[in-house]
Order: C-alpha cells, then structure tokens, then sequence
C-alpha cells in the first residue's frame, strides 16, 4: 500500500482487518459464476405455436430469458432488446426445452425449466417463483401471493411484479387473480386473453363468477372439516353436496373447519 | 516493485480483450474481481443479503456492458467500481444506508492471543467511528481497503481528481485516528474522574 509508509501502520492494519473480515460465501461465488456463464451464452429466440397464438421465447442455453405474443420475430426482438439489452437470433428451440414450452403453452404440465428475470427486485423475483408454482387449472389471490412471498402487506407491490414477469405464460402470472374471485387485469396482451388462458388449463369461469356474485372467498368440505381456495384441487374432489361456501377465513374458523394444507388458504 | 503492476495491467487488458471477443471468458474477470467487489459492497450496504443482490447484479450489468468498454480510457477496475459505486448508490436510494455492521460481533477467525484481542477492539472501535463519518469519507475507505483500488482509480470511479483524493483519504484516516485518541483520552478522564 503506497499510503501506509506515510500514515500509520497500526491504523493502516486495522482498517485493511476490518475491510477483509466479510468474504463472499464460496456458495453464492459459484451460483453467481453459474448466472453470468448463462448469461454469457448467446441469446436466441424461436416461435411456438399455442392454442392462443404465436409466442416468441428467447432463451440463452437452457435459461428462458423473454416471452410474448408476438407478430414477428422482428417485432418480438424489440421487445427482448429492451428487456434484456441484447438482440436475440433467431434459431430453433432445442428439444427438450421445445418439448417443456409446448407442454406448458397448452397449460397441460407446469413449465420446470430455468427463468432468468434480468433486472428484477429481489422481492419480484420471489413473487415470480412464488407463481411458478400455482398448478395449471388453479387461480391464486394478489393477498396469497403476497403472503407466500413472505410480505403480506405488498399486494399492490406483487402486482407491479407481475406486469413486469418477462416470462407470461411460462410463469403463469394469468393464475393470480382479485382476492373476490374477478378476474383483475392482465398485461399479457388482449383483454380477454386471461379468461381464454384460464379457460384451456380447465378454470370454471362460470363458477368463479357465481362465487364472486355470492360473496364466497373460500370452499369447504363438511366431510373433512376442512375449507381450501376454490379451485384447490382437494376442493375438486368434495362431492357437491358436501361443498360448504365461506365468505371469510374467521367464518369458517368459527364453524369448526381448519385451514387446508395444500393450498394454505390462510 | 513499479513492473508488478504494469505487468498486472497487461495480463488485465489481454483479459478484457478475450472477454469483450468472446463473453464465455469474462470468467477470468469475475473470479479475479469477485473477492474486492464483494468486500467494497459488503461495507457499503451493511449486510450480506443486499451485499450478494448488489455483487450479482454489478456483474450482470458489466458483463452486458462490455462491448461498450473502452480500453483507453480507464483501467478496467475503475470502469468496474464505477458501476459497482452506481449499484450502490441506487441500492441505498431504495433503502438507506445501514450503519456498517461490519463492525459488530467478533469474527472468532482468530485464536485469542493477546495482541490479536488489542487489535480486534481496535477494528470494532473503528468500525464505530467509520459509520458516523459522512458517506463519502466512508465510499472512499470502501473502495481504497474493500474494494483495494488504489488513489488513481478511486479518483476515476467518483469523478475527482487524485490530488483531492489523496488528501481525502489522508485527512479521513487522520479523523478516524484522531477521534480514537480523543475517545481513549476522554475514557482514561472519566475513569480518573
């Protein structure tokens, strides 16, 4: 140290200890040279082909970077440019992801795969893999997602997270609708495109709008004593007769029922 | 000793060339930088958490940044730093700035030998006394004892010249030693008293 010889030495040694007591954790070294040797690979992008449209997917080696309903891959490349600060090349999907995409597209399987969400808060992230996990056929509250993503209070903050998932589609931010069971907006592209995607994977509209003109917020089993979300799919499985309607987690408390484990409605 | 850094700087600019050709080799870059990123961010934004989300995203935006690095124009650390200070800066707009934690607890790394114990009070008190100075007294440490640049690239990534960063660093170590004299004298008062 040139300094040193002029100053101090003790003092010099003691603020060199103090500055060299934290090290970065072997752990995340690894996991973020991992990140940047993905982010390192050349972005490509293909079409899919999807019940809904035509969707672009950017991708760099195995990673999904971008998704969107696009007319060309001009037009979708712009978007990705101002996503992810690069241009992506059009090529073809490789297989097994190709495979994975079509799969999740149809809303059959949930997408498995690895996202990369360039740019993101670390709480919009833990959103985003919060909503990776919603099953195809099932909707979530903004509240519940909110909750699981470990900040109750950040509803309005979970839905900001959401318009900016740059992955539609693949993570399922269609699934998460108002806590009354209306269908709220959807950034994705046209304004009827969320009901459509729901409609594929299997949700009952109808339904879900009978339960939001009723009031009911939450199901239950007079079987099992047990109350779920709606479209829960151990709710599926109660036979009509059995269903009992809730307009609040204390009412349902009140009548004896537990919270399920599955969806954790509460 | 004046050839090592030069040789360094040579080995750092067929680095960066390899890199900016082919971005598979900023590899070499990261493990190198790494160590010196994380410790500057780690005393800049108070714990280890927030310091891992500033590391990452530090190099994810330099690895993207990298075609436009112009070699002539600074070193690569400063270039480095500059975006490192930037992610700091916006990281502490969203959150402000915690009192260095650096400095509580004892590391434990050590065996208790007397001299290691004198020397460790010594780090917590300065510790203490860096988190009361004002941030750019504290950036200047974090980047001259975490980061390990030396004054001319300090000079570079906060936009000064190196005279006025030398003496910055000079008088802010001066102050921190002062002030521990003052603290030690005003003790040894009140125990007498």
């Amino acid at each position: 140290m040139v300094l040193a010889e002029r100053r101090d030495a003790t003092m010099d040694a003691a603020l060199a200890a103090l500055y060299a007591r934290h090290q970065p954790d072997p752990a995340f070294v690894d996991a973020l040279r991992r990140r940047l040797r993905a982010q390192a690979e050349p972005l490509r992008a293909a079409a899919v082909e999807a019940p809904f449209g035509t969707v672009y997917v950017a991708w760099r080696g195995r990673t999904i970077w971008s998704a969107a309903l696009a007319e060309s891959h001009a037009a979708f490349a712009a978007v990705v440019e101002e996503r992810c600060g690069a241009s992506p090349l059009p090529a073809a999907l490789p297989p097994s992801l190709a495979k994975a995409v079509a799969g999740a597209l149809r809303g059959q399987a949930p997408f498995r795969g690895a996202v990369a969400f360039p740019g993101l808060s670390v709480f919009q992230r833990a959103v985003l893999e919060v909503v990776r996990r919603i099953p195809p056929g099932q909707v979530r509250s903004y509240e519940w997602v909110a909750r699981e993503a470990g900040r109750a209070a950040a509803v309005r903050a979970v839905g900001t997270a959401l318009a900016r998932n740059p992955v539609p589609f693949l993570v399922p931010c269609h699934r998460v609708v108002r806590a009354d069971w209306a269908l709220g907006r959807y950034s994705g592209g046209a304004p009827d495109l969320k009901a459509r995607l729901l409609a594929l994977e299997g949700v009952d509209l109808e339904a879900l709008a009978a339960l939001r003109a009723d009031g009911v917020r939450l199901c239950g089993s007079a079987t099992t004593r047990v109350f779920c979300l709606p479209t829960c799919v151990a709710q599926r499985r109660v036979q009509r007769a059995h269903v009992v309607r809730f307009a609040s987690a204390g009412e349902a408390r009140a009548a004896g029922y537990r919270p399920c484990k599955r969806c954790r409605p509460v | 000793m004046s050839d090592a850094p030069k040789a360094d700087a040579a080995v750092e600019r067929a680095l960066v060339a390899a890199a900016q050709r082919q971005p598979a080799a900023f590899d070499a870059l990261y493990r190198r930088y790494v160590g010196p990123i994380y410790r500057y961010v780690r005393a800049r934004v108070g714990n280890q958490l927030d310091a891992e989300e500033v590391t990452a995203q530090v190099f994810c935006q330099a690895l993207a940044a990298l075609p436009r690095y112009r070699m002539t124009e600074h070193p690569f650390s400063a270039w480095l730093f500059r975006i490192a200070h930037n992610c700091v800066v916006s990281h502490q707009r969203r959150r402000p700035a915690l009192p260095l934690d650096a400095v509580a607890g004892p590391n434990g790394v050590h065996p208790s030998h007397e001299e290691l114990v004198v020397r460790r009070e010594l780090v917590r008190e300065v510790g203490l006394a860096i988190g009361r100075l004002d941030q750019t007294r504290q950036e200047v440490l974090a980047l001259y004892y975490g980061g390990g640049l030396r004054v001319p690239e300090i000079a570079r990534v906060l936009g000064r010249s190196t005279a006025s960063t030398y003496k910055l660093l000079e008088r802010t170590v001066a102050a921190l030693r002062r002030e521990l004299v003052d603290k030690e004298r005003g003790d040894g008062a009140s125990r007498e008293a």
